[in-house]
C-alpha cells in the first residue's frame, strides 16, 4: 500500500558496525594466542601434573636453555623412574616446538632461538622454592 | 643388573677360592695376601688385600680390591666379607653370611661353590641385593631369591644348566621396570670353546606369562647368533606394559590401554632377524589421548626375511579422531620390509574409505605409504558433528587417484567431493602435517558449486535466503582444526533465478553488527515486507589469524555491499569494517543462529 | 679539540643508527612467556604472591 504510493527507488542502508581490533596494531604484544601454542600449552598442562613432583624430589631440573634434564634419577623410588626420561624427552619436544610456534605466530621465525632464551629465564624465575635449575653448568637448588 | 653383579661377584670369589684352596694351612691363625692386579676376561682387579682369619671358630674372609668390569671407565672399590668360610675338602667351598659391598652396590649373600676340573656349581642365596649405578638408571632394591647353577665337562664340553628365581624385590634397568618380583628363569644347554648354547630357556614373568628361548652366543664376542622366542597366550596388557610401551613412549602407540591375549614369536639367524610372528586375540587398544581406539581386534601377523606372508587385522568397532570405525578386516601382504594390498576397506559412520592398491614400505625407521582411495558416501551430517564442527547436511564422496603418507605427513593428489547443501564443494591439494600429533597443519583449496542457501538457512535457522552460490576458498589452513588463513569469496551463482531474502534473514545479516541496527528497519515502513528480491548477495574474507579482511559483491567508497537489493523496495546491506575479527564474527553468528538474540518482527 | 671529539662521537652515533636492524621485543617476549608460563603451570595470582616474597624467595636462592 505504502510502497505503491512512493514511486521512487528506496534503499535501505544497514551498517554493519562490526568490533574493530583496535589491540591489534597498537601494543608490541606477541601473539601468543593460535590454536598451534594452544594445543602445546594443553599438552604440556597435562604433563606438569607428572612433572611437578619430578622437580620438587629433584630429579628433574630446569635447564638454563629453557628445557629440563633429568637431574638426578634416584631421587625417585625405582618404579617411578620408569618413563622418567621419555617424559623429559616429551617435554623437551613440546617445549622446542612451541618457541618455534611463538616465532612463527608472530611473522618472525628467525626470533626462535631469542624466544627460547626469553623464556628459559622465566620458567626459572616463576620456579618454585626447591626445585632445581641449572646455571652455569651446574645444579643450583632455588 | 643381575648377571653383572653376579659375574662380580663370581670372578672375586673364584679367585678367592683358588687361593685359598691351594694356600690351605692349618698350622696357621690368619693368612694375608696382597695382589696388585689381575686381568680376566670380565675385566680387572687390583689392589686386592685377602685376609682369612682362622682364630675363631668359624674361619672368615675379608677380601677388599677394586674392581673394572669391561663396561665400566674406572675401577669400583669393594669389599667381600664371608662371615663363615668353610671348605671341608679341596674344590668345595661354602661362603656363609657374606656381603658384598661397595659404591653401587650392597649384596648379603650365601654361596655354595664346587669347583672341580670337570665340574663347577654353586648356588647362591641372595637375601636384599641393592645395586644403582651412578645414573640410577639402572637399579636394583631389595632383591631376594637364588641362583643355581651346575656345569659338567666331558669331551672339552660343558654341559649345563640354571634356575634363577626371583622372590622379592624390583629392578629398574631403562626403560624397563620390573616391579613384582614372582618371576624365575630357568635355562640348560651346554658350551665349548666357540659357542654357549641355550637349548632351552624357560622365562616366567609374573603379569605376562611363560616365555621360552633358544639361542647360540659366540663365546668370545657375546654376540647372539641363532635365537627363537616363543610366547603362548601372554597377557597383552601385562607384555605391553612391561616390554613394549618402555620402547614406544614417545610414538603414536606409547599411551594404550591395552587388554586381550597374544602369542609371540620371534627367531633371528647368523645375527639377522629371519622371521617373526604375532598374534593378537579379542584384544582392545584404547589411546589414553583418545586419538584412536580398536576394541576386539583380532589380528595375526606374520613375517619372514625370505618368504612373503600374509597379514590379517580384524576389529570390531573403534574410533579414529573422533570418527567412529565400523566392523573392519583387512588383508595385506608382507614382503620383507614392503606392504601390498589390492583393497582395504576402513567403514567409517555409514560408509567407508576404500584404499585400493595399497603399497608401503617401511625405508630408515620411517613408514611410506601410497594408494588410491574411493570413498563411499559419508552422511556429513554424523560427520561434523563428530568432529565439532558446525552441523553440515548432505554427503562426502569422491576418488582420490593417489594418497601418499610418509615422515608424518599425508597428502592428496585429485579431488575429494563434498555434496553439501546441495551444492557441490570440491576439495584439492590436501595436505596434513602430523596428523595424530599435537600441533596439526591441514592445507586444502575448495571450490564451492551451487551452494543451496535456502538449505543453509533453514539448517542454521538464521532467517530464509533463497538463491546459490558460488565461490571459492583458496589456501586453507587449519591449525588444530581450527582456520587461520585463507582468502574465500562467495557470491551468487551467475545463472541463479530465484533470488529472495526474508526480512528476518536481513535483520540477522545487521545483527551481526551489533545490537540496535536490528531495530531500525522496524522503524520504516519495510516492516510490513516478509520477504525481498535481491540482485546478488556476496561476502568475501582474507583471513590471517584471527583478523579477516572482509568485502562483498562490490566496494562503496566507505565499505562494501553484502546484499544488493532489486526491484522495489530495494533493500541493501553494507559493511563498513574492512577489518573483522573472526572468532567475534562466530560468536555472534552463533548467539543468532541459537536463537538468543532474534528479534523476531511481524 | 673538543669540538672534533663532538663530531667524532656524533658520527659514531649515526652509524649506530644504521646498523640497527629489527629488534627483537625482549620486554614482550618476556611477557608472552609470562603469559604462558602460567598457563602451563597454573599459576594463579594468589600463587604468584607466594612465589615472588622478594627478600625470603631470593635469599633461598
Amino acid at each position: 500500500m505504502i510502497q505503491l504510493g512512493m514511486k521512487q527507488f528506496i534503499s535501505y542502508f544497514l551498517g554493519l558496525m562490526f568490533l574493530t581490533m583496535s589491540v591489534v596494531h597498537a601494543a608490541p604484544n606477541l601473539e601468543v594466542n593460535t590454536p598451534a601454542i594452544n594445543a602445546l600449552k594443553n599438552s604440556m598442562q597435562a604433563r606438569h601434573t607428572a612433572l611437578a613432583s619430578h622437580y620438587e624430589s629433584g630429579a628433574i631440573g630446569l635447564t638454563a636453555n629453557g628445557l629440563i634434564a633429568v637431574r638426578d634419577a634416584k631421587a625417585l623410588p625405582l618404579k617411578d623412574r620408569r618413563g622418567i626420561n621419555a617424559l623429559v624427552a616429551s617435554e623437551n619436544s613440546d617445549r622446542s616446538r612451541l618457541y618455534k610456534e611463538v616465532a612463527v605466530a608472530n611473522s618472525h621465525p628467525e626470533w626462535e632461538a631469542s624466544i627460547q632464551d626469553a623464556f628459559a629465564g622465566r620458567w626459572i624465575d616463576k620456579a618454585q622454592g626447591g626445585w632445581y635449575y641449572q646455571s652455569a653448568g651446574a645444579w643450583q637448588k632455588k | 643388573m643381575v648377571a653383572s653383579s653376579i659375574k662380580q661377584f663370581l670372578s672375586t670369589l673364584l679367585l678367592a677360592t683358588l687361593f685359598f684352596t691351594s694356600q690351605m694351612a692349618y698350622a696357621v691363625s690368619s693368612i694375608q695376601v696382597s695382589v696388585g692386579s689381575i686381568d680376566s676376561p670380565l675385566g680387572q682387579i687390583k689392589d686386592a688385600q685377602f685376609h682369612v682369619d682362622l682364630k675363631g671358630k668359624k674361619p672368615k674372609l675379608n677380601l677388599i680390591a677394586a674392581v673394572k668390569p669391561q663396561s665400566e671407565p674406572d675401577f669400583i672399590p669393594f669389599k667381600l666379607v664371608c662371615g663363615t668360610l668353610l671348605s671341608g675338602r679341596a674344590g668345595y667351598i661354602d661362603c656363609l653370611d657374606g656381603q658384598l659391598t661397595s659404591s653401587i652396590v650392597n649384596a648379603p649373600f650365601s654361596a655354595h661353590v664346587t669347583q672341580q676340573p670337570t665340574q663347577l656349581s654353586f648356588d647362591i642365596l641372595f637375601n636384599g641385593i641393592n645395586f644403582s649405578d651412578a645414573t640410577g638408571l639402572h637399579a636394583a632394591e631389595g632383591l631376594v631369591g637364588d641362583l643355581q647353577f651346575n656345569a659338567k665337562k666331558k669331551n672339552a664340553v660343558w654341559q649345563w644348566d640354571g634356575q634363577l628365581n626371583w622372590d622379592e624385590g624390583e629392578v629398574f634397568w631403562e626403560p624397563f621396570y620390573f616391579g613384582d618380583a614372582g618371576s624365575a628363569f630357568s635355562a640348560k644347554g651346554y658350551a665349548n670353546t666357540k659357542y654357549i648354547v641355550v637349548e632351552d630357556a624357560r622365562l616366567l614373568v609374573k603379569d605376562v606369562g611363560e616365555m621360552h628361548a633358544m639361542g647360540k652366543i659366540d663365546a668370545k664376542t657375546k654376540q647372539l647368533f641363532d635365537v627363537k622366542v616363543n610366547a603362548q597366550q601372554v597377557d597383552f596388557d601385562g607384555l605391553y606394559t612391561l616390554l613394549l610401551k618402555p620402547t614406544l613412549e614417545r610414538s603414536t602407540f606409547g599411551s594404550l590401554v591395552v587388554s586381550g591375549k597374544a602369542n609371540w614369536q620371534f627367531a633371528m639367524k647368523d645375527a639377522q632377524p629371519a622371521n617373526f610372528q604375532l598374534k593378537l586375540m579379542d584384544a582392545n587398544i584404547e589411546d589414553k589421548n583418545g586419538k584412536f581406539a580398536f576394541n576386539h581386534v583380532n589380528a595375526n601377523i606374520p613375517w619372514d626375511y625370505d618368504i612373503p606372508q600374509n597379514i590379517s587385522l580384524e576389529y570390531e568397532n573403534g574410533y579414529l579422531l573422533n570418527l567412529p570405525l565400523g566392523q573392519t578386516k583387512l588383508k595385506a601382504e608382507l614382503n620383507r620390509y614392503a606392504l601390498t594390498a589390492p583393497e582395504l576397506v576402513l567403514p567409517l559412520l555409514d560408509g567407508a574409505l576404500c584404499f585400493k592398491d595399497v603399497s608401503a614400505a617401511w625405508l630408515g625407521k620411517n613408514w611410506f605409504w601410497h594408494l588410491r582411495m574411493d570413498l563411499i558416501p559419508i552422511d556429513l551430517n554424523q560427520f561434523s558433528t563428530a568432529l565439532g564442527w558446525p552441523v553440515m547436511e548432505g554427503q562426502i564422496s569422491g576418488q582420490v587417484p593417489l594418497v601418499t603418507y610418509a615422515s608424518k605427513q599425508l597428502s592428496m593428489d585429485g579431488a575429494m567431493t563434498f555434496n553439501v547443501f546441495d551444492g557441490t564443494v570440491g576439495m584439492k591439494n590436501l595436505r596434513i602435517d602430523d596428523p595424530l600429533g599435537v600441533v596439526t597443519r591441514m592445507y586444502a583449496d575448495l571450490t564451492v558449486w551451487k551452494l543451496d542457501l535456502a538449505e543453509l538457512t533453514r539448517t542454521y535457522r538464521f532467517g530464509v535466503i533463497e538463491g546459490k552460490l558460488d565461490g571459492d576458498v583458496k589456501g586453507l589452513e587449519l591449525e588444530n582444526w581450527k582456520a587461520v588463513k585463507f582468502d574465500a569469496s562467495l557470491q551468487t551463482s551467475a545463472d541463479d533465478q530465484r533470488k529472495k531474502i526474508s526480512q528476518r534473514a536481513v535483520e540477522n545479516i545487521a545483527a551481526l553488527g551489533g545490537e540496535g541496527t536490528a531495530a531500525a528497519l522496524q522503524r520504516t515502513f519495510l516492516r510490513f515486507f516478509d520477504n525481498f528480491n535481491y540482485d546478488k548477495i556476496g561476502i568475501s574474507c582474507k583471513l590471517r589469524r584471527d583478523m579477516c579482511e572482509m568485502g562483498g559483491v562490490a566496494a562503496t567508497p566507505e565499505g562494501y555491499i553484502i546484499v544488493k537489493g532489486s526491484g522495489i523496495p530495494s533493500v541493501n546491506v553494507n559493511g563498513y569494517n574492512k577489518q573483522v575479527s573472526l572468532t567475534d564474527l562466530l560468536s555472534r553468528i552463533k548467539r543468532i543462529t541459537d536463537g538468543n538474540s532474534i528479534v523476531i518482527v511481524k | 679539540m673538543t669540538s672534533k671529539i663532538a663530531v667524532v662521537a656524533l658520527f659514531g652515533l649515526l652509524t649506530a643508527c644504521v646498523t640497527i636492524n629489527i629488534y627483537f621485543p625482549a620486554a614482550a617476549a618476556q611477557e608472552a612467556a609470562d603469559q604462558i608460563i602460567d598457563d602451563v603451570w597454573q599459576i594463579d595470582d594468589e600463587a604468584k604472591k607466594a612465589t615472588t616474597p622478594d627478600a625470603e624467595a631470593t635469599a633461598t636462592k
